[in-house]
């Protein structure tokens, strides 16, 4: 029957065409909501707010406990949190995804790619496209050795061999003024697993890096067996906001962050991987009214 | 007006070429295509700066982009070291098609194109180099020590392939060939010249690589159990001890990064320059095989 073969062919097109129409529209919209300076612009070229979009990436540094392979961590949950918990527009945990990528590889996609609405773990200092938020996150430097059970300090590492992350001689402003032969081997390390093991055997004779880092790797190199290496919170901490693209999603975490130290919410969250860490309760992050001062906010 | 013609006078004529490796010669030329774009913008970021905020990283920068730039004009020919094979095993076999079993063909197309994915890679990760030297000074070390990795990979697994093409012209080659085949080609100078240049290259990188103590205690980090192998002269120990001899000159007032950055430079740059100062005319000299065979159809 010919006649019905060409009604078939013609809904057939005219499907197909719809569909081709609704996946312009969707492109378009997505390009527009990636490009809108606000809420506001984006709700008026698509007629959607952003909640109604896709998912909200983020650029993050594989950095555990902070942020697992796996996209959890104590940096995954105080984004999330504070994010859902902003005012206006929060966004849903369900829409932000973490694209986790080596420290420092994770900036330059998020410069590169813009998809990406957000990147975590930013210097106050590093220039990069966007709005800045307030610091969320510090890293506690400190030394980390068997020497002795007492707290040490940097004197007592004079002729001893140390082992710390890559770029630690000048983020630690005391490390960088010290003579080239105080220490008898100084050695910048990117896999933070290695500090422990080579502390574990013998190679080292302290480890210079976060407190909540250096216990993780300790108990996954220790496992258990064994008495663990002891940890002197000796230096200033380091500090770390987030940068987005958008200066509303800014505003949305900014607030969402106020208000968890306010409930205190964050410091729940810290406690949470301070005691899975192994990390005493003396131990004290952004928000804590014992914790130390984050450079002037940039 | 449509002439017939009668089919008896038609000659039917079949061609053998080997424009099927210009084929792969022009997917891997785009594939070098595609991260030397990345590396012209990337320089333009550096280019830029000026003046520039951080007087190492640009240094290193400007001397990775020379080096980038010699090994792209070099490797854009990669695929001719297929093109000779492929020639002289078709030619050993009487211009009756290619001794070379289907596999090997693969073989080697699947190493070409592993040639543009290194040299890709190579070329991104100058990109991310301009980027840390000119937003995060701090971690410029790190990126560069994988810049050298890259590069010295990509030296080795050419030097490789060349000495398994070599040796199957050796192995195919017909004992009566006519001269130009029989001339040794330039392989020999690419495997020893790409062979020894990543030795120099990686040797201090291995054991001083973001390690600001003396050699002794540096080695110590890295190797903590000591080996024969080390006193071979060929051994990262070697060219380290080499390497610290000749650190005061190369980065006096710097940090021995610095020192190290330009070691490794000087090694890349010499190899390119060794490669194109001997050997140039092997890229532009290319074997050809075509074959015709005529049809007469027969009244």
């Amino acid at each position: 029957m010919p006649g019905g073969r060409i009604l078939l062919a013609h809904v057939f097109l005219a499907g197909a065409f719809g569909a081709a129409i609704l996946a312009a529209t969707a492109y378009w919209r997505d390009l527009a909501c990636r490009d809108a300076v606000s809420i506001e612009s984006c709700r008026a070229k698509t007629g959607q707010s952003p909640q109604e979009q896709k998912k909200f990436y983020i650029a993050a540094a594989l950095v555990p406990p902070y942020m697992n392979e796996n996209r959890t961590g104590r940096e995954a949950d105080i984004i999330t949190a504070a994010l859902g918990m902003g005012d206006r527009k929060p966004v849903a945990p369900e829409r932000i995804q973490f694209i986790v990528e080596p420290f420092s590889r994770h900036w330059f996609s998020y410069q590169n790619d813009k998809r990406f609405a957000a990147v975590a773990t930013v210097p106050g200092f590093l220039e990069l496209e966007g709005y800045k938020s307030k610091y969320y996150i510090m890293y506690r430097n400190g030394i980390g050795s068997f020497a002795s059970s007492d707290p040490i300090d940097l004197a007592h590492l004079r002729g001893k061999r140390v082992v710390t992350f890559p770029g630690a001689s000048r983020v630690i402003p005391e490390l960088g003024s010290l003579p080239k032969d105080f220490f008898a081997l100084f050695v910048e390390r990117e896999h933070q697993r290695d500090h422990s093991e080579m502390l574990i055997r013998g190679q080292v004779d302290a480890v210079i890096a976060d407190a909540m880092i250096f216990a993780h790797y300790n108990g996954m190199v220790l496992g258990g067996r064994g008495p663990s290496p002891v940890f002197t919170d000796a230096f200033a901490p380091t500090c770390y906001v987030m940068v987005f693209r958008n200066a509303e999603y800014r505003d949305v975490f900014d607030s969402g962050l106020a208000k968890m130290i306010e409930t205190g919410q964050l410091r729940r969250i810290d406690e949470r991987y301070i005691q899975s860490s192994g990390l005493g309760p003396d131990i004290h992050y952004v928000g804590d009214d014992g914790a130390p001062k984050c450079p002037k906010q940039p | 007006m449509t002439q017939t013609t009668p089919l008896e006078s038609h000659k039917f004529k079949f061609k053998t070429s080997m424009r099927g490796v210009d084929v792969i010669q022009t997917v891997y030329a785009l594939l070098i295509a595609l991260g030397l774009r990345d590396v012209f913008a990337a320089f333009y970021t550096i280019f830029q700066q000026a003046p520039p905020d951080r007087s190492d990283n640009f240094l290193i920068a400007l001397a990775l982009f020379v080096n980038i730039i010699l090994l792209s004009v070099r490797f854009f020919w990669v695929p001719r070291n297929f093109r000779r094979l492929y020639f002289e095993t078709t030619f050993s076999e009487g211009f009756s098609g290619s001794k070379l079993r289907t596999w090997e063909s693969s073989f080697n197309i699947f190493v070409i194109l592993l040639h543009g994915l290194l040299h890709f890679l190579l070329c991104k990760q100058f990109e991310y180099f301009v980027f840390i030297a000119t937003t995060y000074d701090l971690l410029a070390t790190a990126s560069f020590a994988t810049y050298v990795y890259l590069h010295a990979s990509l030296l080795i697994v050419n030097a490789l392939w060349i000495i398994y093409t070599t040796w199957r012209e050796d192995d195919l080659r017909k004992a009566d060939a006519p001269e130009m085949l029989q001339a040794k080609p330039a392989s020999r100078v690419w495997i020893r010249s790409n062979l020894l240049f990543a030795l120099i290259a990686l040797g201090p990188l291995v054991i001083f690589a973001s390690c600001s103590s003396p050699l002794g205690s540096c080695l110590q980090a890295a190797y903590p159990e000591s080996h024969w192998l080390s006193a071979l002269p060929t051994s990262a120990y070697s060219i380290a001890t080499l390497f610290s001899w000749v650190e005061p000159l190369l980065g006096s007032g710097h940090s021995r990064d610095f020192a190290i950055a330009w070691w490794a430079m000087a090694a890349f740059v010499i190899n390119s320059l060794l490669d194109l100062g001997f050997t140039s005319s092997y890229y532009v000299l290319l074997e050809d095989y075509e074959e015709e065979l005529t049809y007469a159809r027969k009244v």
